[in-house]
This record gives structure tokens, sequence and C-alpha cells, in this order.
């Protein structure tokens, strides 16, 4: 029993990270149609700025992540002004768009390894003690739990954003009819901005979460990305409520791949059930419009 | 008017955070290149290095090309190799240098990857026409380029512990340590002292830690007191091992053994610890990183690994003059003690190679790769002994060292103090 409370919170870490790349990816999806590769990147910077605020400024944990993530909903809102809508007004093809994203992610990942060097740089303990939490016979380690308990409350805030603001109402209208949406008074370029915003400070949040565990590092983002994009895909890609529950199910999944079956085949199965449902299933657990 | 001014301010939080990382960085370039005539490293990922007033390779009386990964997975030991063969240059170099002359540095970084060794070491040669290698840490990468360097008659010195790479056949390759396959046995035999019965065990799928985890596997077997309960995988590229650490956890192992590069390895131990286990952990030597006692903490006392260096926590604390005299250095230069001994291990390297271009007299390259066969001299590592092996090798055994109350110590020396059950949990 103890094993499974392990696995289940291990995995529920992995799912909220993943989830926090998931819900931008679909989120920015949803609200300009274009696929986007920085959020595993703006995940790693944020780490790194969050790093750079509580490891060496020795700023207190809650002042330096809400900077962090401050900053960098600036920074994905900053991407979005600058490069994706340019390029938008310019009429240019969608591949031309989700290129751009590569480049930038591209850039981010250099500025990183230039501003902080390419080593891996250790995110202090969270807590003063740092001693694990038992639970039953389990050992949950504290920082764990914070990131499962900080990444659901940010869904939480997300969905009664976007359900119960006008700001969120006019977004998702924004989503499912620019034209309309614009007719009826909305600054649709506004609300694209505030969603890449949105998108860049969830990956920030997933990545200073992350960080105790897995180090604040230039590459931590790409392994996250990949299984991001499988939850993603297996939730419904664009669903937000689908990116959630499919990273979640990646995440329970790798972590119980791993340890009942063997660590050696937990990526062929994770993306083997993502091809699976990308035949099958195209739509996803949650039935989203992913067809032409 | 009150957007602006957040936008305004957030810019600047931000712009300082990336000004402040920049210049610590700047230091630490400027720590690394000064007084150094031998180009600065690139830091972009499979890059050769960009020299700022590079002088010609023929202004210098030997040029050493080293190849090894100041970025990628394992960056923190590749980045202490290339310092510790700067130094060493540095040290000759002041010195007066060799064959009349300074000695020239040109460096490759292979982003820690095979693909980016060969395309390395094929720059050093063809390109740089370096008169002698430095390998990276990495064995893969050495055996990998093996052929090439063999082929062009130049001799390389490397720093990776795998026996494979000197059982080939390579009359120009030669190891400035001793190889991993001596620790196997003293690792055993201390988990025996400790009262080891059932070991779990998790192997970082790289050349290096598979094959030092076969010659461990082969005294297991003639260890009939501990029983294996179970032997699990992490594959390259991993981050996060909670499923595999929970399923050895639940073959109930009173020790566990873990060898995986430090990077991975002091992750592992923090999340093992995580997970409630509190016993006897065994690791290879790459354990002797001092970033696992930062990130594991109090995680990381019972730790038992077999190391050649094991980096003490200040110059005073070295375990012998030559180590201190090095480490003295290390800190003027860098402002900090190394983040590896592969520090070490690549100024013996440097050490070794020089010491064969002086007594051989030319930079010719048989002739060298001769002297360093008949080399007998004292390194960090011991009393290197290149007659007493026929293959490149000059040292045998390891020692065994044990993490506790925050310090690494010998594993004998804690033994007379302490019960060998202490952290038998």
């Amino acid at each position: 029993m103890s094993m499974f409370i392990s696995l289940l919170v291990g995995g529920l870490v992995l799912g909220c990270t993943y989830g926090m790349l998931s819900l931008g990816l679909s989120l920015i999806y949803q609200a300009s149609g274009f696929m986007n590769f920085t959020q595993a990147n703006l995940l790693m910077f944020g780490a790194f700025v969050c790093y750079q605020f509580f490891g060496v400024w020795e700023i207190p944990f809650v002042i330096s992540l809400i900077l962090s993530v401050a900053i960098m909903f600036c920074v994905g809102w900053g991407i979005e002004r600058v490069v994706i809508r340019r390029l938008v007004a310019k009429k240019a093809k969608n591949v031309y768009v989700v290129l751009s994203t590569i480049a930038i992610s591209i850039i981010i990942e250099n500025l990183a390894m230039l501003i902080w060097n390419p080593r891996q740089h250790y995110f202090p303990s969270i807590f003063k003690d740092s001693s694990p939490i038992k639970i039953g016979s389990a050992s949950i380690g504290k920082e764990s739990l914070l990131c499962i308990v900080v990444a659901l409350a940010a869904m939480v805030a997300l969905h009664f954003f976007l359900n119960k603001t006008k700001f969120g109402t006019a977004m998702r209208a924004a989503a499912q009819n620019k034209t309309a949406a614009s007719c009826m008074g909305i600054n649709v370029n506004k609300t694209i901005g505030i969603t890449y915003g949105i998108a860049a400070a969830l990956a920030c949040l997933g990545g200073i979460l992350i960080a105790p565990k897995m180090t604040a590092y230039y590459q931590v983002g790409n392994q996250i990305s990949m299984k991001s994009f499988a939850g993603a895909v297996i939730g419904g890609y664009g669903h937000i409520y689908g990116a959630i529950v499919g990273a979640m199910f990646v995440g329970l999944l790798e972590t119980f791949v791993g340890a009942y079956i063997s660590s050696a085949y937990k990526e062929l199965i994770v993306y083997g059930v993502m091809i699976l449902f990308m035949i099958i299933k195209p739509s996803g657990l949650f039935n989203a419009k992913v067809y032409e | 008017m009150k957007r602006k001014v957040v936008s305004v301010l957030l810019t600047a939080v931000l712009a300082a955070t990336v000004l402040s990382g920049c210049k610590a960085e700047e230091v630490a370039n400027q720590n690394a290149s000064a007084n150094n005539q031998e180009s600065t490293p690139s830091t972009e990922e499979g890059g050769a290095s960009q020299t700022e007033g590079e002088a010609p390779a023929g202004d210098y009386s030997y040029v050493i090309g080293h190849y090894g990964g100041i970025t990628g997975g394992v960056a923190t030991a590749g980045t202490a190799g290339y310092e510790g063969i700067q130094l060493a240059i540095k040290d000759w170099n002041e010195k007066g240098g060799v064959l009349g002359g300074q000695i020239g540095f040109e460096f490759y970084d292979d982003g820690s990857t095979t693909e980016g060794a060969v395309k390395g070491v094929t720059y050093l040669l063809e390109e740089k026409n370096v008169n002698g290698l430095i390998s990276s840490q990495l064995s893969g990468n050495i055996q990998a380029t093996g052929d090439q360097v063999e082929a062009a008659q130049v001799p390389e010195v490397g720093t990776g512990m795998n026996p494979a790479w000197l059982q080939q056949g390579w009359s120009y390759l030669f190891r400035s340590v001793p190889s991993n396959a001596g620790g196997a046995q003293p690792l055993v035999d201390a988990m025996k002292s400790v009262g080891v019965t059932d070991l779990g065990a998790l192997i970082y799928q790289d050349d290096g830690n598979t094959s030092a985890w076969n010659y461990v596997t082969e005294v297991l077997d003639n260890t009939p007191e501990i029983n294996v309960t179970t032997v699990e995988q992490a594959m390259v590229g991993e981050s996060d091992w909670t499923g595999t650490l929970s399923s050895i956890i639940a073959t109930n192992p009173n020790g566990v053994l873990i060898f995986a590069q430090g990077e991975q390895a002091s992750l592992m131990i923090k999340q093992l610890r995580d997970l409630g286990y509190g016993g006897y952990i065994f690791g290879p030597e790459t354990f002797s990183l001092p970033d696992i006692r930062n990130v594991a903490g109090a995680g990381a006392n019972g730790i038992i690994f077999f190391a050649p260096h094991c980096i003490p926590d200040s110059p005073e604390e070295a375990n012998t003059p030559e180590e201190k005299e090095f480490l003295e250095k290390y800190v003027a230069e860098y402002g900090r003690m190394p983040a590896s001994d592969v520090a070490y291990r690549a100024w013996d390297a440097t050490n070794i190679l020089l010491t064969a271009v002086e007594k051989a007299g030319t930079a010719d390259g048989p002739t060298v790769r001769d002297t360093i066969k008949g080399l007998q001299m004292d390194i960090l590592a011991g009393k290197a002994d290149f007659t007493a092996y026929d293959n490149g090798e000059c040292l045998s055994g390891q020692q065994i060292y044990i993490t506790h109350d925050g310090k690494n110590i010998l594993f004998s020396k804690f033994l007379e103090e302490n019960d060998p059950a202490l952290y038998m949990k």
C-alpha cells in the first residue's frame, strides 16, 4: 500500500508539471490555432529566474515565485506581441508561425545557457526541514505535496478566471469566433496576448515546482515538453480540461510502468499510447475538435 | 499608466536578473581564461573553441587538444576537466613551457555526446593538428574515437574509468587514473562489513556505469552472503525515477546500489531518501561529486563509494601535500574548489603528457608514446607506473569512502570510530 501511495504522489507530481505545460499548449491552440514550442523552455527559464531570486539572492520563496511568474507572464505576452502577432498580421503561413516558436524556444535555451551556464543548478530546499512526511507507512517529500497543491490551485483558479470573469468570457469568445468577438467589442489581439502570457506563467509555475526535484538546468524542459504534448493529445489537443486529465494520465502511467513493468519500457509505452490515441481516438478523452 | 509602471518594473527586474547571471558567468570565464594563452571555450553545444587573439598553432612548441562536454548532461564533470587541463598548462607555461616554448591549447565542446566527440577529435586532429590529446571523461566517447587517434599517431591520455577502451589493443591511448574495475571488490567488501544481505540496484544505462556494474556483478556472483533483490535500469535523459526507486524499495533491500553520473546520482539519492529509504547507498567514483551532498543534504549520510580521488571541503583538508598544492592553485585560479574529481584526472593527464614530451625532447607522436610507456611518476592519484602494465594503464585499485556527518571520509576511518550498522535501517 505504501508503494502505491508513493507512486500515486510521484505520478501526480509529474502529471501536474506536464499539466501546466499541456494547459498552456491547449490555451494557445484554442486562442490562436497555433502549436507552440516555446512552453518547455519557458518552464526552464522560469525555473532559472526563480532560482536567481530564491537561490542566489535569497529572497523569500513566495515572493520569488510571484515575481518569477509575473515576469514570465510578461515574457509570454511579449513573445506574442513582438513575434507572433507580426507574423499573423503579415498573413504568414501557419507553418511559419510554428517555426518561429521553435526558433524562440532555441533562443531562450541558449540565453539561459549563457546567463546561468550549462551546468545543473541545485534549487535550494523550499522547506527548512526537508525530511519527508509519513502518510501511513509511505514517505512523501514535502516539495512533492507542495507541487500538487499549488498546481491544482492554479488549475482551479484558471477555471474560475475563464468561466466567472468578464475577461475570461471574452477570451473564450475570441477563441470560438474571432470575427464575432471583435464585432462585440472584444479586443481579440489583447486576449490572445494575455493567453500567451498565462501559458508562460503556467509553464514558469511548473518549472519552479519541479526544480527542487529535477534542478534548474537548461535542458530540463525537453523531457517534460514531449510528455506534455503526449498529455495534450491524449486529453484532446486544445481542450483545457482534457489537457489536465491527459497530463495526469501520462504522469501516472509513466510512474506505474516504471514501478511495475520496467523503467526501460516507460517511454515506449507512454508514446505508444499517444500514437494509439492519435489513430483510434484523435479527439482524445474529451472529444476535442481536432479534425480539419 | 499603472500598467505601464508595472510592466517597466517587471522588465527592470528581469533585466537585473539576467545581467546578474551574466555578470557571474563573465567573472567565471575571466577567471578561467586569465593569464592563459589558450582559447576560451564556446558555450554552444557541439562547438569548437573560438579565441580572441588566438595565435596560430605554429607559435607554440606543443599544442594539446581536448574534447569534452562543458554542455550537456554531464557538464559539471566536463567543465572540471576542462579547468584542470587549463590549470596544468598554465602551471607549465609559467615554468617556461616545454621544448623551449609555450604550450598551446585547443578545445572542442562535444556536448557530452559520442557524435560530438567524433567531430571534435576530427576537428582537433585535422583542422588544428594538435600534438597530443586529453580526452573527455566519458569512456564511451574515448572508445568511439580510439581508431582515429591511433591512425593519427597522436598520444592521448584519457580520464574515463571504464577499462574497456584500454583493452582494444590501441598503443597511443593511456589513462591517468585507475580503472573502475578495481572498485568492485572493495565496494562489495564494504557491503559485507556493514551487514548488507539484500541489495537492490539502479543502473544508469551509459557505457561507464553498465561496465562498472558488470564488474560488481562478477564479484557479487561469488559472494553468497549478498542476495541481489532487483536490478533496475535508469534510461539516459530521465530525471524522475519515483517508479523505479519505489519498486526497488518494495523488494525490502538493506542496501541500495546506484551507478550513475554525478548529476543524475544526486537526484536519485534525494528521490530515494524522499521515498523513505534510510539505509546504506553504494556507488561509484561519481559519488565524490560535492554537489551530491548539497542536493541530498542529510540524506547523503550513509553513502559508500569507491573513488581514486575524493574532493575535500577545503585545500587544508587535502590528504597529501600534492593534492593540497593542486587545490590551492585551483582555488586561486577559479575562486572555488573543483566541482568534480575529473579536475584531478585532467590535471594528472596533462602532467603525464607534458612530462613525457619533456623527457622525449620532441613533439613527435611515436616518440612521446614510447616515452609514456616507460614513465614512472607521482601524480595525484598515486604512483603512476606505466611500465607495470602493457596496455596504457598506470594504476590499479580504488579507495573506499563514506559520507558521514556531511563529510566524505575514508571508510576504514569510519569503521574505526563508528558502529558499522550505523546507517543500517
